[in-house]
């Protein structure tokens, strides 16, 4: 049970600046996600958490001590990384005894042939570790094999068992699931949850996917540009994104802006029409922001539409549509039943409630909700 | 549908190529190693396995032998070894690595023959900087070696005139010129090494240097070893250019540099006896082909891919 906390990170290479004072508190046993588009130094500083990389500022504390000068091993930290980094020459239960023997054996024990003589009991002890974990990831089988031999979930499996087999008080894991097909991505997002459980430990995960974000996580955090925008559970930041950043990178597909305003009465519009009115904003051009889900087909709507484009999953169904005075195009999510009267090129009227239209200011910052509903105040 | 003779056109100029200029020539070398042919006879006579059984018979050969055999175990360890050294040394640089890389890799572009030329001057008796070096050093303590203290009380060795030394002095001029080729191989090793690997190894607690060397740079540099040690046994087999200009007559003092490729130059070209010529020769090829098989063996049974 390890509180994690980093304070103020800075960190630099040549003259770019990738992480500007990060601030971050992990509690003991969460699954807490960096996530953010490539290069916006959540890597980097996941790399100075495991202390690959020293901060040019800041500290990084393990229980309140201060780690930050420490050499990784000694903060007993477990990394996977996104290419696994087995080493190929060693079979799967060498690579899980690597960190163990390092650890626990001197340099007498770790001699190739005498070691396993002169220290029998401790190599049995270690070897007995290694099984043990290799049985709760069900890779047992392929302890004999090199690496080199494994598909990749394999291999994925056996680089988390050598992270797990030294009990490390936190998970560090770099895009471990990147370099895996789709079907198997999901499937081990769920394995890692179920592990994550299992094991009760923290885990810092790293990844540019929102949707591993989304799904695994307690808490997660947006980095953008060196950067946390945002740091909460998955559903706060869905649904009550703080700048236009994270709402457009969090949701899949992504989050519908449309050009606004808010006049000096409160009244706040888009595209011409009055959709409601908010609260303590002064009169402003804003950017409306809707999720796909909340955008309705609806006889009455305000915004006629076109179809552009069908897409058709199974189970939901996005349309695009062009708006008049709109250079994209909007997504709404629907059911295929609903949408099959919607064919390509025909029209239709879109709605979507106030309530779930959120608004940013022009520099994308987060503006307070709409309150109350026009329409009904109209009727 | 008319038969295609395509694939006869896209493969016949190779096969003739490797015919012309690979096959044939081993193979006529193969038949005269039988004969006593010279160059300008209009025939020779069939002597059988006489040419072979000389090789292995003779002082002179056995002499042969061990003059190759003791360049070739000094060259390749030392070649291998200061190779990977200065490697892992420029590698961990992070400045001047090109300097170096270029001073070490100068022996190799040079012409031997010329370097050649250079050590000679160098390593004379009486006027060569080698000795007049260690002169400088006498009636200091390092006249507590006796060796040292043997060398001031006389002279210091006739490097290469002397038969005791002349296989060392030429063995370390091919260490000298040899070494930057397979610091430049294992270079090129090195870079290939995926860095994180050593995050890996070092969250693993791989704290010091040689630890990281066990546990990832030496058995990733696996395949590179197998080739850089196969390219440095062949090279130092066929080592000629020194000998042939410390001792265009005869291979050194009785015969103690008396090198595989030399003694083929001397018999069949200074001697013009074609056929004995031959025979050394194929027994060469034999080696060179013994250590290729070698390396591919290793290569198929060892080494792994990530």
């Amino acid at each position: 049970m390890t509180r994690i906390s980093l304070e103020n990170i800075a960190k630099s290479f040549g003259n770019t600046r990738v992480l500007g004072g990060i601030n971050l508190a992990i509690e003991p046993s969460e699954f807490v996600t960096l996530v953010g588009p490539s290069g916006c130094g959540k890597s980097t500083l996941l790399r100075i958490l495991a202390g690959l990389e020293a901060p040019d500022e800041g500290q990084v504390l393990l229980d309140g001590n201060d780690v930050t000068h420490m050499r990784p091993a000694d903060r007993n930290l477990a990394m996977v990384f996104q290419s696994y980094a087995l080493y190929p020459h060693l079979t799967v239960a060498d690579n899980m005894m690597t960190p163990l023997k390092l650890r626990d054996l001197n340099w007498m024990g770790r001699l190739p042939i005498l070691g396993p003589l002169t220290a029998r009991s401790k190599y049995r002890a270690l070897r007995q570790q290694v099984q043990n974990a290799a049985k709760s990831l069900q890779i047992e089988t392929l302890l004999d094999r090199k690496p080199g031999a494994l598909s990749g979930g394999q291999r994925q499996r056996a680089a988390l068992g050598r992270a797990m087999v030294r009990n490390p008080v936190a998970f560090l894991m770099d895009e471990p699931l990147s370099n895996l097909d789709a079907a198997l991505r999901v499937h081990m997002r769920a394995e890692l949850s179920a592990l994550h459980r299992r094991l009760e430990t923290t885990f810092v995960y790293v990844t540019h996917d929102q949707a591993e974000a989304l799904t695994m996580s307690d808490r997660m955090a947006v980095m953008m540009d060196g950067a946390i925008l945002q740091y909460g559970a998955p559903d706060r930041i869905y649904h009550d994104p703080n700048c236009l950043d994270v709402a457009r990178f969090v949701g899949s597909p992504a989050i519908n802006t449309l050009p606004g305003e808010v006049t000096a009465s409160g009244v706040f519009s888009v595209l011409g029409q009055n959709i409601g009115t908010v609260h303590g904003i002064s009169a402003q051009p804003v950017t409306v922001a809707v999720r796909p889900e909340a955008m309705k087909i609806d006889p009455r709507g305000l915004f006629p539409a076109t179809v552009l484009h069908r897409e058709n999953l199974g189970s939901e169904l996005f349309l695009h549509l062009g708006l008049p005075g709109l250079s994209h195009p909007l997504i709404l999510r629907t059911d295929p039943a609903t949408a099959i009267q919607h064919a390509i090129g025909g029209m239709l009227q879109l709605s979507f409630g106030a309530t779930d239209a959120h608004l940013f200011d022009a520099q994308g910052g987060r503006l307070a909700r709409v309150v109350t509903h026009h329409k009904t105040e109209v009727a | 549908m008319p038969r295609s003779y395509a694939h006869y056109w896209f493969i016949g100029p190779a096969l003739i190529l490797m015919f012309l200029i690979l096959i044939l020539p081993i193979g006529i070398a193969g038949a005269l190693s039988f004969t006593d042919y010279s160059l300008g006879n209009s025939s020779a006579n069939f002597v059988g396995v006489d040419n072979y059984e000389k090789i292995f018979t003779r002082s002179t050969y056995e002499k042969m032998f061990g003059a190759t055999f003791r360049y070739v175990f000094v060259v390749v360890p030392m070649t291998v070894a200061l190779g990977l050294g200065a490697a892992l040394l420029i590698h961990s640089l992070t400045r001047f690595g090109d300097l170096y890389k270029t001073i070490y890799f100068l022996p190799v572009m040079a012409a031997l023959i010329a370097m050649a030329i250079v050590w000679e001057f160098a390593l004379h008796p009486t006027i060569g900087i080698i000795n007049s070096t260690l002169e400088r050093g006498c009636g200091t303590w390092l006249e507590a070696w006796s060796w040292y203290a043997a060398g001031c009380e006389r002279t210091f060795p006739l490097w290469l005139t002397d038969r005791d030394y002349a296989i060392w002095t030429v063995a370390f001029i091919g260490v000298w010129q040899g070494f930057g080729f397979n610091m430049v191989l294992y270079l090129a090793g090195l870079t290939s090494i995926p860095r994180s690997l050593y995050d890996a190894a070092e969250l693993d607690g791989a704290q010091s240097g040689w630890d990281r060397f066990r546990l990832v740079t030496w058995p990733m540099l696996g395949p590179t070893t197998v080739f850089v040690v196969t390219i440095s046994f062949i090279r130092s087999f066929q080592v000629f250019d020194t000998v042939e200009a410390f001792y265009p007559q005869g291979g050194g003092p009785s015969k103690s540099v008396y090198v595989m490729m030399f003694a083929i130059y001397e018999k069949a070209i200074q001697q013009n006896l074609m056929g004995i010529g031959a025979a050394i020769t194929v027994v060469f090829l034999g080696f060179v082909m013994f250590l290729t098989l070698l390396q591919r063996w290793l290569v198929e049974r060892r080494t792994h891919y990530v």
